[in-house]
């Protein structure tokens, strides 16, 4: 290189615009200059070139689902941070225009047909939409304090409609019902058509229907009306439905109400309107939800400590939620530096969670510590474990740890 | 009890034709579909750039970055493009990231086991792979300011004036670090070892 030449600044920011004049002229004559520009531009092909991370199209749908279920309701436009008016109308152009297309193709339909409250009623509404073409869509009603009255249309096998309290979960059929709940617990519903099933925790489920009424006692644990409650504690295959006071009409029909408890018609009744079907329902799994959305939430605001507690309440639950719980659990610990307890949660997800997908991932993070502080056949049972986990990235990183600790085994 | 009736609004998927400035404003309105059709059409990009910057699994930080960005949608003035905004905020999480993990990523570092994402392709020729091999630890050890800008612009292709600001530097910064990241970098072509 010349005094004359450009410096290696004025080479590398030339990279990927148009050349200047006086630079094209110098590089016609300059090898150097232009073996630099070529060395430059062979650095930009071979790193654009590098073999990238592509996700899992599986975790991909996981995770859709999860964000959309975990994204709070946005602050109303009235309340919220200051913006431009030429952005807020636009975003506002926008938003409309989204509606409007949204609206146009007809197959697509609200199951909700309408929702009254009370004056001074907490509610969210949520729509899930389906991981998959096999998901199920849930609208999801959250009900923290008041009453809901909803008529919902006749569901298709794919939809589901829930009202959910921190305590319970009311699933609809299609039907006109109301809800009633106070300090995130379910008080009451109200049935006038169609079948609804209630699921309070810790509690046998319970299906209304029309005329059918659902009363949270004033004792602690929730049941029903009185003598109903009692017969149905001496008698627990025995039914359910006697006849208590009306509190209140819901919309036009008056009728007297019953209470209802779990199953089966009463010897003493005439049988139910329609067979009373109670599929093998789930335990009410809204509880373990919502600590695992306050993990997340508490996890996005740097408060590890908090979501891993959060985390750990969550992953009592069964089936996938409970063992993405114990996983973001140990990441909440790690990330809180609490090694210790991150490392004992990793122990134990792999004894619970054997055949989970995470536990080839979580396999490799307690083989990697174990391995870090100098233990190295504890190190090789995880990391052998990790090498015959699904994801290919994780077997490609304990088989390199596994090559470093020279495992015997790998070598026959 | 004196009632109102809400109006019943529609939460659905919008068409996937709708540009990324429009869902983002579809998103500022609560519109979740909106936000899964930008997660769709973005998540891989953020998820390839958080695995280059951080070398393993980012899901977490994908995750955490579509929900900021639905937190913020609000804040969206159009200055950049949606893609370059999302890429922003993952960047300002992977630094978080990078602070808060220390000790961690010290250990696993010490063990040399960062993911090179090599394809195990025979037909690919020894030298181009030792070259990948090469060039991808040296991305990994270049520090995190100078990794992020030559990952934004190099291979991102992110214009410059458009990554100054989505990191939030000067213009003169970014063009400082992506020089020395370059520098770097370039000796490894001739089979320098990082």
């Amino acid at each position: 290189m010349s005094p004359s030449c450009p410096s290696f600044e004025e080479l590398s920011r030339s990279m990927g615009s148009p050349r200047s004049r006086r630079l094209s002229a110098h590089l016609a004559g300059c090898s150097s200059c232009r073996r630099t520009c070529a060395a430059l531009a062979g650095l930009e092909d071979a790193a654009r070139r590098l073999p990238a991370a592509e996700p899992d199209p599986n975790h991909s749908r996981r995770m859709e689902e999860t964000i959309v279920a975990l994204a709070p309701p946005q602050a109303s436009s009235g309340r919220g941070r200051r913006v431009p008016t030429f952005l807020a109308t636009g975003a506002a152009i926008a938003a409309g225009f989204a509606l409007v297309v949204a609206l146009l193709p007809a197959e697509e339909r609200v199951p909700l047909r309408s929702l009254e409250v009370s004056e001074g009623a907490k509610y969210e509404r949520i729509t899930r939409h389906p991981a998959g073409d096999g998901g199920a869509t849930l609208e999801l009603v959250r009900l923290e304090r008041g009453t809901v009255t909803l008529q919902v249309e006749h569901l298709d096998p794919k939809e589901r409609f829930v009202v959910a309290t921190s305590d319970a979960e009311v699933e609809v059929r299609g039907t006109l019902f109301e809800v009633d709940a106070d300090g995130g617990l379910l008080r009451r519903v109200s049935v006038s058509e169609g079948k609804v099933e209630v699921r309070v925790k810790g509690e046998a489920p319970v299906l209304l229907l029309p005329g059918d009424q659902w009363v949270r006692s004033d004792a602690s644990a929730p049941a029903v009306v009185d003598s109903v409650a009692l017969a149905a504690a001496e008698d627990p295959p025995v039914v359910a439905a006697a006849v208590v006071e009306e509190p209140r009409a819901i919309g036009a029909r008056k009728t007297r109400r019953r209470a209802a408890v779990p199953v089966a018609p009463s010897p003493l009744e005439p049988p139910a309107p329609e067979p009373v079907d109670v599929p093998a329902v789930p335990a009410p799994k809204f509880p373990a939800e919502e600590a695992f959305a306050s993990g997340w939430a508490a996890l996005r605001d740097g408060a590890a400590r908090d979501a891993a507690a959060s985390f750990a309440a969550a992953s009592e639950a069964e089936g996938e939620l409970g063992q993405d719980a114990a996983y973001w659990e140990i990441v909440a610990l790690a990330r809180a530096g609490e090694s210790a307890d991150a490392e004992s949660r990793m122990t134990l997800f792999l004894e619970r969670h054997r055949s989970s997908l995470r536990a080839g991932e979580v396999a490799l993070m307690l083989g990697l510590r174990v391995a870090a502080r100098g233990d190295r056949s504890g190190a090789l049972a995880h990391l052998r474990k990790a090498a015959t986990a699904a994801d290919p990235r994780v077997r490609a990183t304990a088989g390199e740890a596994l090559d470093r600790l020279d495992d015997p085994d790998r070598l026959r | 009890m004196r009632s109102r009736v809400v109006p019943i609004r529609r939460v659905t998927t919008p068409p996937p034709e709708l540009s990324d400035e429009a869902l983002v404003a579809a998103c500022r309105v609560g519109d979740r579909g909106a936000l899964a059709v930008l997660f769709r059409r973005h998540h891989a990009a953020i998820h390839r750039f958080c695995a280059r910057m951080l070398g393993d699994d980012p899901e977490d930080l994908v995750q955490s970055a579509f929900l900021v960005a639905w937190g913020d949608a609000a804040r969206f003035r159009g200055q950049a493009s949606v893609r370059g905004w999302l890429l922003g905020i993952a960047a300002n999480l992977v630094r978080r990231e990078i602070r808060s993990r220390g000790h961690e990523r010290r250990a696993f570092e010490a063990m040399r086991t960062r993911p090179l994402a090599l394809a195990p392709d025979p037909r690919v020729l020894v030298e181009q792979r030792q070259l990948v091999a090469r060039l991808s630890e040296g991305i990994a050890a270049l520090p995190p300011d100078l990794r992020e800008t030559f990952i934004l612009c190099t291979i991102e292709g992110i214009p410059g004036p458009e990554a100054a600001r989505i990191l939030d530097v000067r213009p003169g910064t970014l063009w400082r670090r992506l020089h020395d990241a370059r520098k770097r970098l370039l000796p490894l072509l001739d089979g320098d070892e990082p």
